[in-house]
């Protein structure tokens, strides 16, 4: 809490300019200023707007080549070896750019990035059947297992950036973000997960009227649809960092897995290949700089 | 409408302390109560305004330093829910939540406390994803209704739910929860909580039954990824 303090003025005190001048330049000292100096609501987007006050820096551009209508869309076939190969959504075009000086995140700020666009993956057949991965071996109620996939299967949309220039040539995940090109098969512990969206591979489960007392014979393959992805990420650096540009990339298909206590999502490329793909449309990205206080 | 003035100056006027002093008062009540009409566009920067006089953000990272980004947690399972992770599930799944270890109801997989708030508007948003075994959503065999899977979230302020959400009911997905309220001073507990679709009548619970036992636990879901932002406007 700030307060102004200053001593009252008795009748027989000297007045002389320096003193009313330290008492006016009182209210415009550094740091002065706080909510306990001013009325509820006394500071709006008038006072806050180009002050930096909260928002030093906001930039957003579309998202991806596709139109809304799904008329055009960007397809991403998934990977039949091990790494996968890095699409960058838009092919270079909707990228973040954030000009020559680029945007430095400081210790007291934080960067908060959010995408979204619209998503269909394709699968044709079962090419993750028995052996491959997500096999699971259900009782079929007489005396045989059946297969029924678990469906952990996804593509991975991840947030990458440039710190190095504004060419915009050395793209790296941002921290708390891998890239899944580490590994055979290639993967990423959970716990560097932290600026992406995964949209689910395929679709299937028990056929409605056949699951009986953790038992199934029959299965219900589901075509996935058109639907809204949307991913978010936000940076609080440990130290002071400068950001040229900011882009999204598409790996897939990966499936989830345990090694070693920890979980993960690791390439499947069994169900690798032309057939099996991501179409996207359109959507945007969109950052915003911001002051943590 | 305040006045700054209580009294004018006039050229050869006498000069009294108290009309000073008045107007020096009459400054300083103005000033603490300005309203945004009457303050300056131009006089408030980063220089005169204290640190969170307007605003306060609270993000979670930062463990271990040498990886930055915003998951909560630490170490191996940063970003993941921990209250169930099975040691009895598959290789090529999550070590998560089974029907063994997770009968249903609402768990608290992150509690994040906003040091300083010093009451106003408070903003959450909270991203993360969801892995969930849909293969039993439908377990009406015998006239039982269908079962969708699906994993529930919300939001709870100082005991009081901010936002909750019906969740994510696809296999693999991500989500962001958004919320905002009033909320009174003081270091508010915000706990981060999820429930998962209990299990059905007909739901298989483990890989097979013909092995010999014990049979391995199938994971039924999980919650990864996950990043919390607070957001205070304070006037």
């Amino acid at each position: 809490m700030s307060r102004i303090i200053q001593d009252r003025i008795n009748p027989g005190a000297a007045i002389d300019a320096g003193d009313l001048n330290t008492r006016f330049t009182a209210y415009s000292q550094p740091g002065a200023l706080d909510l306990a100096n001013h009325a509820a609501g006394s500071v709006d987007l008038p006072q806050v707007r180009g002050q930096s006050i909260i928002t030093l820096n906001a930039l957003r551009t579309p998202l991806g080549t596709g139109t809304f209508d799904h008329a055009t869309v960007e397809t991403v076939p998934s990977a039949t070896s091990s790494p996968a190969t890095r699409y960058e959504i838009g092919g270079g075009t909707t990228r973040l750019v954030f000009g020559g000086s680029g945007w430095t995140i400081g210790t007291g700020d934080v960067l908060r990035v959010y995408w979204d666009t619209s998503a269909r993956p394709l699968v044709s057949g079962r090419p993750y059947a028995d052996p491959n991965l997500g096999t699971l071996a259900i009782d079929d109620g007489a005396g045989g297992q059946f297969d029924l996939n678990d469906c952990l299967a996804c593509w991975v949309l991840h947030l990458e950036m440039d710190t190095t220039s504004s060419a915009l040539a050395n793209w790296v995940p941002v921290p708390g973000q891998g890239d899944y090109q580490s590994g055979s098969p290639s993967f990423e512990n959970v716990n560097a997960m932290a600026a992406q969206t995964i949209v689910p591979a395929y679709l299937e489960y028990s056929k409605e009227g056949n699951a009986v007392e953790g038992a199934t014979n029959d299965r219900t393959l589901l075509a996935m649809q058109w639907g809204g992805v949307s991913g978010c990420y936000w940076l609080n650096p440990t130290s002071s960092t400068t950001i040229y540009g900011l882009r999204v990339v598409v790996t897939g298909i990966y499936h989830a897995a345990v090694a070693a206590a920890q979980n993960r999502l690791e390439l499947f490329t069994a169900v690798g290949g032309a057939s099996q793909k991501l179409e996207l449309t359109t959507g945007q990205l969109s950052a915003i700089h911001q002051r943590m206080g | 409408m305040k006045y700054w003035t209580q009294h004018q100056a006039r050229t050869s006027q006498t000069t009294e302390a108290d009309q000073l002093n008045a107007e020096m008062q009459a400054s300083q009540s103005a000033i603490t109560t300005l309203d945004r009409t009457q303050t300056p566009q131009l006089s408030y920067s980063p220089t005169n305004v204290k640190p969170y006089a307007l605003h306060q953000m609270w993000a979670t990272g930062g463990a271990p330093a040498s990886l930055q980004g915003p998951l909560w947690g630490t170490g191996t399972t940063r970003g993941e829910q921990t209250q169930y992770r099975s040691t009895s599930g598959l290789a090529a799944q999550f070590a998560a939540i089974t029907y063994q270890n997770y009968s249903g109801g609402w768990e608290t997989a992150h509690t994040q406390t906003l040091a300083g708030f010093r009451g106003g508007h408070l903003h959450i948003e909270w991203g993360g994803q969801v892995a969930l075994f849909p293969g039993f959503q439908q377990t009406s065999n015998n006239y039982h209704p269908a079962n969708p899977k699906r994993m529930q979230l919300r939001i709870q302020v100082a005991g009081v739910t901010m936002v909750e959400r019906l969740g994510v009911a696809r296999s693999m997905g991500s989500f962001r929860v958004v919320g905002g309220g009033l909320f009174p001073q003081g270091d508010l507990q915000v706990e981060y909580q999820w429930r998962y679709t209990p299990a059905g009548q007909d739901d298989a619970i483990v890989f097979t039954t013909l092995t010999p036992a014990p049979n391995p636990h199938l994971m039924q879901a999980h919650l990864f990824g996950n990043k919390v932002l607070a957001i205070a406007r304070y006037r």
